[in-house]
């Protein structure tokens, strides 16, 4: 698919540098609190908190295609804003927050990923990435994200 | 795909849930207390507490009734609310799943407006059952051990879903 896929969204590498950091809010139940294998320490984040959004809701929201959702490091800085208030920032209190590296996620080995500013007034850091080698991230592309991920704030943990 | 379908023994799974809860008595009557039961508001799971008695199954229940309480954007951006559908099918899958005695699965929302079921065990294997919006499923196995991926969708019919699941198994296991 690679070979012929031809991606609607266009990588912006300025807006976006590789020496950046993304964050992604992560569900309770996201998580496997009896994996503790995550990249930096803590417990495992599943595949299913790096899904996008399947392309009739994103076209609906004025994207070109599947893409997921995060906050960019830059912007929160730019901002004042610190990435660990997240949850709070978002009225997700109980979440968590993880950050990627922007250069690991565009040289994914699972599938490249691009990568733009999408501010929006309730959301300024927003951001979103996207496969530019098919056009939604399968599972092998949503496990290869969750591995390279590390915990900045873990989700509060549930039971019941 | 050879399909192989035995009998479960002790050995073959250990989910991350430690949820090998044979069917009793006592569990079908909680599974009647869940039907009754009415999730919360806010659709989000309820913090821990200690000494709760914890039937996983009743858990995954629990949790995949309030997931139909989410709210649009409840991951902070875009996600729409998880649709009815995929509430249902979920529903039917884990009475399926709760036959087969391999352990409850984690359940959780996904951003397309639907589940997923997903069971991990020994050496990091996984495998989900993705409900999307509009209630068909789709299957997924990955072994990090051996590299073995799977991707596929099935009918929704029980027997193939659990054919696949304990070939994959036992293919993880060999």
């Amino acid at each position: 698919m690679s070979a012929l896929y031809v991606s609607p969204f266009n990588d912006d590498i300025v807006g976006v540098p590789n020496d950046g950091r993304i964050y992604r809010l992560i569900r309770p139940d996201w998580v496997d609190w009896d994996d503790n294998t995550q990249r930096g320490g803590g417990p495992h984040i599943r595949k299913v908190a790096f899904q996008d959004y399947k392309e009739e809701d994103a076209k609906e929201m004025g994207y070109e295609g599947p893409c997921m959702s995060v906050a960019l490091g830059r912007l929160l800085i730019e901002l004042g804003d610190d990435p660990a208030a997240l949850p709070q920032l978002t009225t997700k209190s109980h979440y968590g927050v993880a950050w990627l590296n922007v250069a690991e996620v565009r040289s994914l080995p699972q599938g490249s990923q691009g990568l733009q500013a999408r501010p929006e007034p309730r959301i300024p850091w927003h951001g979103i990435v996207f496969c530019l080698t098919r056009p939604k991230k399968n599972d092998s592309i949503q496990r290869g994200l969750a591995a390279i991920a590390e915990w900045v704030v873990l989700p509060q943990k549930v039971s019941g | 795909m050879a399909v192989q379908v035995r009998a479960l023994t002790e050995a073959d799974v250990i989910p991350h849930s430690a949820a090998t809860t044979l069917p009793t008595s006592s569990t079908l009557t909680r599974r009647a207390v869940v039907q009754m039961y009415t999730p919360p508001s806010t659709g989000e799971p309820s913090p821990a507490t200690s000494g709760e008695i914890q039937d996983p199954f009743r858990t995954a229940a629990r949790r995949l009734e309030a997931l139909a309480w989410l709210p649009k954007e409840w991951d902070g951006s875009h996600s729409p609310e998880i649709s009815g559908k995929a509430i249902a099918v979920g529903r039917g899958l884990l009475d399926i799943v709760k036959r087969w005695q391999i352990g409850a699965p984690n359940v959780a929302p996904t951003v397309v407006g639907g589940l997923q079921l997903e069971w991990r065990g020994p050496g990091g294997w996984e495998f989900s059952i993705d409900i999307d919006a509009a209630g068909a499923e789709m299957l997924s196995f990955a072994n990090p051990v051996s590299g073995e991926l799977w991707e596929g969708g099935v009918d929704l019919v029980p027997d193939s879903i659990s054919d696949v699941f304990w070939s994959l198994i036992a293919a993880a296991k060999a």
